[in-house]
């Protein structure tokens, strides 16, 4: 890998943040959580 | 089409209450009783389904559909052999 | 009879909200009362109207702008009474009681009533009162219940329920002026209500209610006799399995026809943005992220949605008719033998376009066993995303003889079907047993569907899908590209010669100068490839592939589509042939990679491999999207890992089994 070629910086910034976006979905963040929380259906009963 | 409940029937119904999926389709009937737990009780009066209102068999079977205050429910058989109903010639949904 | 329990159930904050004008008013009522419509009425929202009980089982929010101000409307969903053991029923009641993070109660109760049919609305209507909160009770479809010789005396009706009522049709806007002043008069309950707890006693009241309120003179019965005709069809036994499965092959034919055509638009524009790009950036990291990454991921998504879009247009539509109700009720026979109920039908149904909107519409499966078996088959069904590997791999199979591809379409779309009930059928056995609730549903009269309402919820339900999915595929794309772009290698030594010797060409011979420098790109991308991070894992995990007759290039398609699948027709691309741009060109793209050939001299994608490929793939749960969504839905990530762990090992055990049956067979 070129370490020069500030694109390849660049690139691998993106695919950092998108691989976080990505385990974001697996686990949400907890304010990510409040959020979904609002939807009314969370409240109803959970499956056991 | 009711002849089969002929022998049951007075004016205001029957004495004895009968299944609801004793009824053939076309069959007018009064609610009597329903013989479930409370929740499921209320779910169906809520739908219409009160003691001593009317309602017309539509379709027999497996599933049911009843007409109840020009709505039409469908009932699985084991709902709808806990309802025990007055059937009734003259009743008219 | 009308027992003095009118005692609110809340009184914390109704003293104090009565001066205030409402900032926030909740509409409750039946399903099928016409709550959905007043709400579009009120705020233009977009928001649908479903025949399909409980359809509306997510609140929907707006904004009522009506005298210079704006009063915030929660939608919330239908249901028969707030103290049930549904789901629907303890949502209202915990939002009703301020239980629902981030979104106070409302200041004002919308009690929305048929107006044709009070009697059986009046037990909400009584627990509706009692919550301790200002209410107007809006009679809804006055219009046809004068068609049905029904008239209402409101003076009395508004004496027995203690707080506004306003009669209204919310399809036609009929007496809607009337709402806003009823708003800000509402007013908390003070007449005496039956209680809570007893459904006889508020059966008596609303007798006694309707008795003093309520007249019948003669009724127009025409719709009436009407949909008792039709239910004679589509109701019947037999009957009504013929006309459920023409309508559900319809679904699909129309599906599949009228789909083709956006989605090869859609392929189209997003290779000529990529060739855009290609000629407008300069060659670097970055224009391949743009070309293979971006480019590639939003195509991956965006090429389903005409499937998707047709497929929630056709059920609005159904919906809206009052088929669908009929088409759960049919099911319901089936299903039960398979330990599911009809109401899992449209969750299955909508699975076959995109398991994620299917799993979060089994909200509406009251029982949590029912629904959590449909959850956990829901994946099963085919949805659109498997849609390229079967092109390609049925294709690589069956290439030479249309008859036989089409059957093993078919024999795909019943594969999954099968398995799935009959999980199904394994779950409520054993980890899901118990009896499922009966099934109790209403069926709505059949009416003309409106196309408006039925185009709006499926553009609503359609955003969703691309935000929820193609937010997921395209972060994936991108760290696949990343993967398999890095780390760089330089180009091997024979390429560097082939490059050397089509320059020594360029001038004598132009055409093979192009062919060898074409031949040496497409070498130099597959050697990258192989020596990428993505390469390297397809390497070390291929022993694990072998038994299913996978080298190392299809284990690095199986690894990359974990997360989403259609990135295996890609990812064969880019793998295979070196260049991604091929795997829109499906010909071209399964000659050459029909007759690639493995380091031992066979060829990768032998029959008994395509075989077992093609079966992995209908019974794999590839999908990150769709195990984010279930561990959502399930409140956890137990039964996310159940499903996972349950169809990839099922996924893995048939297509080993089906690998050693074709090679002694093929």
């Amino acid at each position: 890998m070129d370490f020069t070629d500030w694109q390849n910086w660049v690139v691998t910034l993106i695919a950092l943040i998108a691989l976080w976006r990505l385990l974001r979905v697996v686990r949400p963040s907890k304010k990510n959580a409040r959020v979904t929380k609002t939807s009314l259906t969370i409240s109803a009963k959970k499956p056991e | 089409m009711t002849t089969a409940f002929t022998h049951l029937t007075t004016t205001s119904g029957s004495d004895q209450p009968v299944p609801l999926t004793s009824l053939p389709s076309g069959t007018h009937a009064r609610v009597a009783c329903r013989d479930m737990d409370g929740d499921n009780s209320e779910l169906l009066c809520a739908m219409g389904l009160k003691n001593d209102c009317p309602l017309e068999v539509c379709r027999s079977g497996r599933m049911c559909i009843v007409k109840v205050d020009n709505t039409r429910l469908a009932l699985s058989r084991k709902v709808a052999r806990r309802i025990m109903v007055h059937p009734s010639e003259a009743a008219s949904a | 009879m009308t027992s003095s329990s009118s005692t609110p159930e809340h009184q914390h904050d109704a003293n104090t909200q009565s001066a205030s004008p409402p900032q926030r008013i909740a509409l409750l009522g039946h399903p099928n009362a016409g709550k959905t419509t007043l709400f579009n009425a009120l705020c233009g929202m977009r928001a649908k109207t479903a025949n399909f009980p409980g359809s509306t089982i997510e609140a929907r929010v707006g904004q009522w702008k009506h005298d210079h101000t704006s009063v915030q409307v929660i939608d919330l969903p239908g249901m028969y009474g707030l103290n049930l053991d549904r789901p629907e029923s303890r949502v209202c009641k915990a939002y009703l009681h301020g239980e629902v993070d981030r979104m106070s109660a409302p200041d004002v109760l919308v009690i929305v009533a048929d107006a044709a049919n009070l009697g059986r609305h009046l037990l909400i209507v009584s627990q509706a009162l009692q919550q301790g909160r200002r209410a107007v009770l809006v009679l809804n479809r006055i219009d046809m219940a004068q068609r049905k010789g029904v008239t209402i005396d409101y003076d009395e009706l508004r004496r027995r329920v203690g707080c506004p009522v306003v009669a209204v049709s919310a399809r036609s806007r009929l007496g809607l002026d009337a709402l806003p002043a009823a708003v800000a008069n509402a007013q908390q309950s003070d007449v005496a209500l039956p209680s809570t707890t007893s459904a006889d006693d508020a059966a008596a009241w609303a007798a006694d209610v309707v008795a003093a309120c309520v007249k019948r003179g003669q009724h127009d019965a025409r719709a009436s006799a009407l949909t008792d005709r039709i239910d004679a069809i589509v109701t019947h036994p037999v009957l009504g399995f013929v006309v459920f499965a023409a309508i559900m092959i319809g679904i699909f034919y129309v599906i599949y026809t009228l789909a083709a055509w956006p989605m090869d638009l859609i392929e189209l524009s997003f290779g000529t943005v990529g060739s855009w790009i290609e000629g407008v950036l300069p060659a670097g990291a970055i224009r391949d992220l743009l070309v293979n990454g971006v480019v590639a991921g939003i195509a991956g998504t965006v090429v389903f949605v005409p499937q998707i879009f047709l497929l929630f247009l056709l059920i609005a539509l159904l919906e809206d008719t009052g088929y669908l109700a009929r088409a759960a009720f049919v099911t319901d026979r089936l299903l039960r033998r398979f330990g599911l109920s009809g109401y899992s039908f449209l969750p299955l149904l909508s699975a076959h376009a995109c398991a994620i909107p299917a799993i979060m519409s089994c909200r509406l499966v009251p029982d949590h066993r029912d629904r959590l078996a449909t959850i956990l088959v829901a994946p099963l069904m085919s949805c659109s995303a498997r849609l390229p590997v079967y092109v390609l791999l049925i294709g690589l199979l069956f290439g030479d003889s249309p008859a036989l591809a089409a059957l093993a379409f078919v024999g795909c779309y019943a594969l999954g079907a099968i398995v799935g009930v009959l999980t199904a059928l394994i779950l409520r056995r054993t980890a899901l047993r118990g009896e499922s609730s009966p099934m109790v549903m209403e069926l709505p009269d059949y009416s003309m569907p409106s196309l408006r309402t039925a185009w709006l919820s499926t553009y609503d339900r359609t955003k969703v899908f691309l935000y929820k999915a193609g937010t997921v595929i395209l972060s994936i794309c991108i760290v696949l590209w990343w993967l398999g772009a890095y780390p760089s290698v330089d180009a091997p030594a024979h390429v560097t010669e082939m490059r050397t010797q089509a320059t020594a060409i360029e001038t004598a011979s132009p055409d093979r100068f192009i062919e060898i420098m074409d031949e040496a790109d497409r070498l130099e991308a597959r050697h990258a490839q192989e020596r990428s991070f993505i390469g390297r894992m397809g390497r070390t995990v291929e022993p694990v592939f072998r038994p299913l007759g996978y080298d190392w290039q299809i284990t690095i398609g199986v690894l990359s589509s974990f997360a989403a699948r259609e990135v295996f027709v890609s990812t064969m691309a880019v793998v295979m042939v070196g260049d991604e741009s091929l795997a829109d060109e499906e010909t071209s793209l399964r000659d050459t990679i029909g007759s690639a050939e493995r380091d031992d001299g066979t060829l990768v994608f032998n029959r008994a491999t395509c075989a077992s490929l093609l079966v992995f793939y209908v019974l794999a749960l590839q999908c990150l999207p769709t195990l984010a969504v279930t561990r959502r839905e399930t409140g956890g990530w137990f039964w996310a890992m159940v499903q996972l762990v349950y169809l990839t090992v099922l996924a893995y055990v048939a297509a080993f089994i089906v690998y050693r049956l074709a090679l002694i067979l093929l």
